[in-house]
């Protein structure tokens, strides 16, 4: 397709990507607008609350490093949802893998207490990791099995793994009193190490930018990633190929909910400490939106996750200081999602009129 | 012995329980079903429920009428259907992505909104009113609330169905719905029938979540009260094999279920509350094993109609 080259539309959309990061910077501008008028017409100074974001999430090296605290288990989730999402299976319940591994490796922490603490925390991932994978199987296969839409199986047992974990938390691995809701504290020794003093950064995030490299190489360079994005293209060219789909699903599908759960052994050996009733449960959802934004691609997840990090530190620090409710924030993001959905349509249609 | 008095009324404070609670299913699901039936699959019901719910909320209570309320909560729900079909429709984006996008933004538009308002304190609002019936059951005198607004519920699949099934504008979605490049050629405008039952959808989605405070007078509005409703009006879609005569029972199966849970909360039974909570969630998981393999779904589901 031709542009001429010094149209404006030209110099706009010569390349894909130039069109993409036009279309994105558009998306994000409007659902900021969005978001500073519902705020002004909710009785807020859009302003305060814009700066008391900036700098909560930007403003000083502890909170710099809270904004990557955040980011690493939006990145973790988001890249194990780019493999499912590049198989075209719908995991939604990003969530609920995340309370399971957190609680499977709560459970493991309870029956292994006095091991070295290396071998603890190791075993806590490797526990939670399988945790995560084993309850995303269970859609998998009843996708297969059954033919269950997996966006829906999956979403439902997010309810089920949440309330299974407040159940736990209140009832039979509470400390405390009668309808307590938290565990035990992890003791010092036995959490992941900190990174950076001033900070309560943790190695996770290491792991987390660890992981990148290894999705990527896992799409560009194996046959494993090769036959899941087949399957994700058409599945049945890729079955009439002899990809044993159903084994790359189950694959694919157990990456997702595995990086799910380690996700949350890392939040909750790194974080928070203990697991309770206002685990971050809902971070799994803005995983799903990072993983969409960054289109499955580890570097365009990356820069997303440490945006939407940002936005979740900065929206707990607007909360604080600018009294600012933090489902703005949340607001914000899905506002992001959809303006972003317009957007790329309508850049879309602007670079394709008249040819 | 077993048939005395108590035992059958229990019975009936039963089923009047899972009738009342059977309502916002027959209202979101009915939406989802008419919304899949031209092809379009509406993940955001749960998203549109939260936010009928809070605008029937905030428009009852300060108008102090309940209808002002239920028309309000149909419209929000109706402009975000209206949303979801630009997405699904024209801009032809991934169908389920539209759909989560408008579920997470309900729930925190609306949190952020009732945090900003009203605190953390919750308020309640006189629905519309009922007459109660006195019941003494094995646990205990409870009252049921019955009202014209409840039976009016039970109607709408069924007029539903006589459209669908029964009509020029039921076979025109249904055709367009199963093959959209047929009924083109027929000149049945595609893009029309799908803004106008995504939009349908979406408002009757709305009056689903408008119901759950509407429904009884004196009805708390608290964070988190749709609970999952709208996911499982979708799958009851499934379940109703997309007619809406079905729905009506599966409705009432699965308000059964949130009775139950209700009735063993309230008798004390020693079984902890968050087990009883993912009780509807559990029954719906099964309940969709047998009923997804084999099902006629409507063959465009989930795919955007390019006219070319």
């Amino acid at each position: 397709m031709q542009i001429d080259r010094f149209t404006i539309r030209g110099i706009l959309f010569k390349s894909n990507f130039r069109k993409s990061l036009l279309s994105n910077f558009a998306g994000i501008t409007v659902a900021l607008i969005l978001v500073a008028l519902i705020a002004h017409y909710s009785g807020y100074s859009p302003l305060s609350a814009y700066k008391s974001l900036l700098q909560g999430s930007f403003g000083s090296l502890f909170n710099i490093g809270e904004t990557l605290l955040n980011t690493t288990p939006l990145l973790i989730i988001a890249l194990g949802l780019s493999v499912s999402f590049k198989a075209k299976l719908f995991n939604i319940g990003a969530p609920g893998q995340f309370t399971i591994g957190a609680l499977a490796a709560t459970l493991l922490w309870l029956a292994l207490q006095g091991t070295p603490p290396v071998i603890l925390i190791a075993s806590m991932i490797i526990v939670g990791f399988l945790g995560g994978a084993a309850y995303a199987l269970i859609s998998v296969i009843l996708k297969i099995k059954y033919n269950v839409y997996e966006g829906f199986s999956t979403v439902l047992l997010n309810y089920i793994a949440l309330q299974f974990m407040l159940f736990m938390v209140q009832g039979p691995i509470r400390t405390g009193e009668f309808g307590g809701g938290w565990t035990a504290i992890i003791p010092v020794l036995e959490r992941l190490p900190k990174l950076l003093p001033g900070t309560r950064l943790h190695i996770g995030l290491l792991l987390a930018i660890a992981l990148v490299p290894l999705i990527l190489l896992l799409f560009r360079n194996t046959i494993i990633g090769y036959r899941i994005r087949a399957i994700g293209e058409n599945r049945k060219a890729a079955h009439y190929s002899g990809i044993n789909v159903n084994r790359y699903l189950m694959f694919s599908m157990a990456i997702s909910g595995g990086f799910a759960g380690l996700a949350g052994v890392i939040e909750l050996t790194g974080v928070v400490f203990r697991l309770k009733v206002g685990f971050p449960f809902a971070v799994g959802f803005t995983a799903i939106i990072v993983a969409w934004l960054g289109k499955n691609n580890p570097i365009k997840i990356s820069i997303a996750s440490f945006l939407f990090g940002a936005l979740i530190t900065g929206g707990k620090a607007m909360q604080r200081s600018a009294g600012v409710p933090l489902p703005l924030v949340f607001t914000l993001q899905a506002l992001i999602l959809l303006a972003l959905l317009f957007s790329e349509f309508i850049f879309t249609r602007l670079a394709d009129k008249k040819k | 012995m077993i048939f005395t008095d108590q035992f059958l009324t229990t019975v009936l404070f039963f089923i009047a329980t899972s009738i009342r609670m059977a309502v916002p299913y027959i209202f979101s699901g009915l939406g989802e079903l008419l919304s899949e039936r031209a092809g379009v699959l509406n993940l955001g019901v749960e998203g549109m429920m939260e936010v009928g719910l809070f605008c029937a909320f905030i428009f009852t209570l300060y108008t102090g009428n309940p209808l002002v309320g239920l028309l309000i909560g149909l419209a929000s729900g109706g402009l975000l259907g209206v949303i979801h079909a630009f997405l699904c429709v024209t801009a032809k984006a991934n169908q389920a992505i539209a759909g989560l996008s408008l579920f997470l933004l309900g729930p925190s538009l609306t949190s952020f909104l009732n945090q900003s308002f009203f605190g953390f304190i919750s308020k309640s609002i006189s629905g519309f009113s009922s007459f109660k019936i006195n019941l003494n059951t094995f646990f205990g005198p409870f009252k049921i609330d019955f009202n014209m607004f409840i039976l009016f519920s039970f109607l709408l699949p069924v007029i539903a169905g006589l459209i669908l099934f029964k009509t020029t504008y039921g076979l025109k979605i249904r055709a367009v719905g199963e093959y959209p490049r047929a009924a083109d050629t027929m000149g049945i405008n595609v893009y029309k029938v799908r803004y106008l039952c995504t939009a349908l959808g979406g408002a009757l989605a709305g009056l689903g979540g408008a119901s759950l405070i509407l429904m009884i007078p004196d009805q708390r509005y608290f964070e988190g009260m749709v609970a999952g409703r709208g996911w499982i009006s979708i799958a009851l879609v499934i379940f109703a094999k997309w007619n809406p005569n079905i729905l009506i029972a599966g409705a009432i199966l699965f308000g059964a279920a949130q009775a139950l849970q209700l009735q063993f909360q309230i008798i004390d039974i020693p079984i902890p509350s968050q087990i009883l909570v993912m009780f509807p969630f559990i029954i719906t998981l099964i309940v969709l094993i047998p009923i997804s393999k084999g099902v006629n779904r409507p063959a465009s589901l989930g795919a955007p109609y390019n006219r070319v």
